[in-house]
């Protein structure tokens, strides 16, 4: 064929389409009524035929025709779309495809034979079954549905020539065309005679009739239409004009080059400025230059929609093989990442699905027996994260029997007995990983031949990303792909830590919290920034409450001089972010603006580059860039800063004293008495008693507000996660007569007991400190003090902290606090 | 990079701490004088930074620090010359004292480099060549861009 660029564009054009008709007849048979989608599926096909009659393929436009027909009856409303009927339109999209390949490849349609295909469609455009071949109907020989694609002609001599082989196409229009049809506005002659489109210079002649059948009264489809693929806009019929095919490098020499001119520019910028004659087309230059670079940076970018628009059908047929009920959720198929990656994650994420629907989600019946919607949910979401693209397949099913992986993974001399029960669950289901492993009992066509998961990880280990598999028994399994964005472009913020320049990736920036000056600041309030607390090893920064463990990013980087690390510091910024479910903050000086933009202080797009083989084993970089002003910023990793600043730790040391009594523990919590270095949360009374409390008896503090409290006759109490927290004055606590508090806006240290949380109203926080020296204690004054009506209801000592002394309550001593404060007989 | 009998390739020479050392010349890519070097904080110590080339991100290898010749090294002066080498699918860029010429060398005349003790900078170098101007090594470039495997105390991130 010599019009090969032609045949080339319609190709590309029409793989774009058949994904597209992938798409919209899975939704279609979400929303069997969808009038638009109808139509847009309508105008594909038919878009399709017209196209494919221009080159002569008369056995696609045959096939098109009565994929067409049948839409068209589905259109008007004739005939209403089921599964079967979805099926065998599926089948013909396949049908097509087979034949678009043998084009790609051959140049010819090949010698496939889709005339029961074709039989099929026929006879539901009449509303019947496909008939059988014995069926005694007018109708020759129908064929049930489902044939596979790319079947290869018999040559049992029923193939009709003029069925598919021959371009006259009147003959197929009548043979395809029901009877039916008689009664409906018949498709306009040029696209119910394809060998007529020959003539017509352009398909887009074709299209114009599409889009003007007389029986389309619907408006063309919103382009926010509910597309479970979110996919990018639905290809219009003139694909083929609006995208060509770039070389990948091509694209990364444009770009290079463009970084090398914005340099120029700016240099131009500096050198002109005395020279007002060329300000005006500076500033030209400035403006171009920089939307050439935006612009130049996309070329390289796609949306993940690109692999994700196949699943719906994927889980389609996979569900209806396997017999499952399954809800397909995309989420995130907007997010962009480079072309390159978005090739090498298609097969591993459609293993991942295949999985889940196979493996994880359990057939209805399983589902409802065990109180499940019958409806197994899948749900694909990507996003950024940390300078990386996280996809996660997550379903609702039955879960990886971890118990099954262990003794697999000992029958299969991976591990010795004693150990696999030493490992926890996560780390047993990480063999799922290895070679060759498999537990599915049932070795199925879809997937559980137990290659699989190690050819997942592989791969993605192979562009540098991670697999992470987390999986709940009867709850479901997420598996979790993480991409680097090794070329992606993201949005960071520039900061200055000593004399370096770091990029943090956006996507894991929560906020910023501005440092206090001096620590007079922080006594002074919240206003003029947070105090870092804690030991050197590690700090925290106190924020809403909450203590935040910080790193002090010049001495993980090893940018500021040992003398200088022992300082408290002073100054400077808080960078709070989350990586994986590890919240943390980072200590910089300040925020930089990117050199050369115009973009806000701190802000800015940046193009990652891979740092080198060299820069990546120090394990703190995800990646480099090149700034407006020519300078190279490295990227912090900060997967890795956490990792080396032990934050995983320190974090869980919070958490598993949280769900105790606090997060503010950072020691092991061995007896009653306060470790010197234990830190004290310490309050003013009301009454200006200055009061420290152990800071792991105290498991938050929060400010009520007046709605918040509610009086009883003989007490305060809030409402708090679902139950009543009792509120007690810390003086009438401190003298034992708690009673209802006057106050309707109050702060309270909530500490618990035994027996529960109790709110000791405050008149203030003051501070969060580590004791100067050990509490000295003065019990021989309690004894003086002691009422004889009273029992004694705590210990006291005085400490020191911050060179003032205090009364250090230790609340648990004796478990008398209970009874005094949450207690029914609270007054008495 | 590996002699071939009968052949001659070209080498472009330069200096290191006195010594002469040489990459194949089909390897340069170009020589910058005044390359603006970005450091890398927790770095291994031979890699000065990361160096700007047309978008292109290339490490900076100082070589001095490199081939542990730091301590011999006379000059006062930090190297400034970028030797860009284009010897792998990663660039790199050698920090040199002085380029000298790109010379031609049969591949017979070189030998082997023997040494007792190996060190850092035999490790790192392919062949030796008696000129009349003295010995040039051949760096072995793809050694080079490798982090030493001799422990030398290099700055990690505390635990």
């Amino acid at each position: 064929m010599d019009n090969r660029e032609f045949v080339q564009e319609f190709l590309v054009e029409s793989s774009e389409n058949l994904d597209q008709l992938d798409r919209d007849l899975v939704a279609l048979e979400d929303t069997p009524d969808d009038p638009d989608r109808l139509a847009s599926i309508f105008r594909t096909v038919h878009t399709m035929k017209g196209t494919s009659g221009f080159f002569g393929f008369s056995k696609l436009g045959a096939l098109a025709h009565s994929g067409e027909h049948l839409l068209g009856r589905l259109r008007d409303g004739t005939i209403r779309l089921n599964e079967e009927i979805a099926g065998t339109l599926l089948s013909m999209v396949d049908a097509v495809r087979a034949i678009l390949r043998n084009i790609e490849e051959t140049g010819v349609e090949g010698t496939a034979d889709f005339r029961e295909l074709a039989d099929a469609i026929a006879a539901m455009s009449e509303g019947r079954e496909p008939a059988p071949p014995s069926d005694g109907r007018t109708r020759p020989s129908g064929q049930p549905r489902g044939l596979p694609a790319g079947k290869p002609a018999d040559d049992s001599g029923r193939v009709s020539p003029q069925h598919f082989a021959s371009p006259a196409s009147e003959v197929k229009v009548e043979r395809l065309t029901p009877p039916a049809l008689a009664e409906q506005p018949a498709p306009p002659p040029a696209a119910a005679e394809p060998a007529a489109d020959a003539t017509t210079p352009a398909a887009e002649q074709t299209v114009a009739a599409a889009d003007t059948p007389p029986t389309v009264a619907e408006p063309p489809p919103p382009a926010e239409a509910p597309d479970p693929g979110n996919a990018p806009a639905r290809p219009q019929p003139t694909a083929a004009e609006s995208s060509v095919r770039v070389d990948v490098g091509l694209l990364g020499s444009i770009l290079d080059l463009v970084g090398e001119l914005v340099l120029a520019r700016n240099q131009l910028r500096l050198a002109a400025a005395d020279v007002p004659q060329v300000q005006d087309a500076v500033r030209r230059v400035h403006a171009v230059t920089s939307s050439l670079q935006e612009t130049a940076m996309k070329t390289r970018m796609q949306p993940i929609a690109q692999v994700f628009s196949r699943f719906p059908r994927v889980v389609r047929d996979l569900s209806v093989s396997c017999g499952k009920d399954v809800r397909l959720e995309i989420d995130g198929a907007e997010t962009e990442l480079d072309r390159t990656l978005i090739e090498s994650i298609r097969d591993p994420l459609t293993h991942l699905v295949r999985n889940a629907v196979d493996h994880g989600i359990e057939p209805p019946a399983e589902r409802l027996k065990v109180g499940k919607p019958e409806t197994g949910v899948l749900s694909l979401r990507a996003f950024h994260e940390s300078g990386q693209v996280t996809v996660e397949v997550r379903d609702d099913g039955r879960g990886i029997p971890v118990d099954a992986i262990r003794r697999k993974a000992v029958s299969r001399g991976l591990i010795d007995a004693a150990n696999a029960e030493k490992l926890s669950d996560e780390e047993i289901l990480q063999y799922i990983f290895e070679p060759g492993f498999s537990t599915a009992a049932a070795v199925t066509d879809v997937s559980g031949r137990g290659v699989g998961m190690d050819v997942v990880k592989t791969n993605i280990e192979a562009i540098g990303g991670t697999v992470d598999v987390r999986s709940l028994p009867g709850e479901g399994t997420t598996i979790r792909v993480r991409i680097p964005l090794t070329l992606a472009i993201i949005p960071a913020l520039i900061v200055r830590c000593g004399p370096q320049r770091l990029a943090i990736p956006q996507a894991s920036v929560c906020e910023l919290v501005p440092l206090a000056r001096s620590a007079a600041d922080g006594d002074a309030g919240d206003r003029r920034g947070a105090v870092i607390e804690g030991l050197r090893t590690a700090p925290v920064i106190r924020l809403r409450g909450q203590l935040l463990p910080v790193v002090a990013l010049a001495s993980l980087l090893g940018l500021e001089a040992d003398a200088a690390a022992e300082q408290p510091r002073q100054g400077g910024t808080v960078v709070r972010v989350q990586v994986d479910d590890h919240e943390f903050g980072v200590i910089v000086d300040d925020m930089q603006s990117a050199a050369g933009t115009a973009e806000a202080a701190g802000l800015t797009t940046i193009v990652v580059k891979p740092a080198g083989s060299l820069v990546a084993p120090i394990g703190l970089y995800a990646g480099a860039t090149v700034m407006g002003d020519g300078g190279v910023t490295l990227i912090l990793d900060l997967r890795g800063v956490a990792r080396a600043a032990d934050i995983p730790e320190r974090l869980q040391r919070v958490r598993q004293a949280d769900e105790r009594p606090s997060p503010f523990a950072d020691t092991e919590d061995t007896s009653s008495t306060s470790p010197t270095h234990d830190p004290l949360v310490i309050c003013r009374s009301r009454h200006g008693r200055r009061v420290a409390l152990p800071a792991r008896r105290v498991s938050r503090l929060e400010r009520f507000g007046e709605q918040a409290v509610e009086q009883t006759t003989d007490r305060s109490v809030v409402r708090h996660a679902g139950s009543f927290l009792p509120l007690v004055d810390l003086d009438d606590f401190l003298s034992g007569t708690a009673g209802p508090i006057d106050s309707r806006s109050v702060q309270a240290v909530v500490v618990h007991t035994p027996q529960g949380p109790l709110g000791l109203v405050v008149d203030e926080i003051v501070d969060v400190a580590i004791p100067d020296a050990a509490p000295v204690s003065i019990d021989a004054l309690d004894d003086v003090d002691e009422r004889a009506d009273g029992p004694r209801r705590w210990r006291r000592s005085m400490v020191d902290v911050a060179g003032q002394a205090a009364e250090l309550l230790d609340l648990l001593d004796r478990g008398s606090v209970s009874n005094a404060a949450t207690s029914p007989s609270l007054a008495s | 990079m590996s002699p071939q009998p009968a052949t001659a390739g070209r080498y472009a020479a330069f200096l290191v701490a006195g010594r002469r050392f040489a990459v194949s010349a089909t390897d340069v890519a170009e020589v910058l004088r005044d390359g603006r070097v970005n450091t890398v904080p927790r770095a291994p110590e031979s890699l000065a930074g990361l160096l700007n080339l047309r978008g292109r991100i290339v490490p900076v290898i100082d070589l001095k620090k490199r081939l542990g010749l730091a301590a011999m090294s006379d000059e006062k002066e930090p190297a400034t010359v970028h030797l860009v080498l284009q010897a792998t699918e990663e660039w790199c860029s050698l920090l040199v004292d002085e380029i000298l010429d790109v010379v031609e060398i049969a591949d017979d005349a070189f030998e082997p480099v023997v040494a007792q003790q190996p060190t850092d900078a035999t490790d790192a170098t392919l062949a030796v060549h008696a000129s009349d101007d003295g010995l040039l090594y051949l760096l072995d470039v793809k050694q080079v861009l490798r982090p030493t495997t001799r422990s030398r105390p290099s700055p990690q991130p505390p635990a």
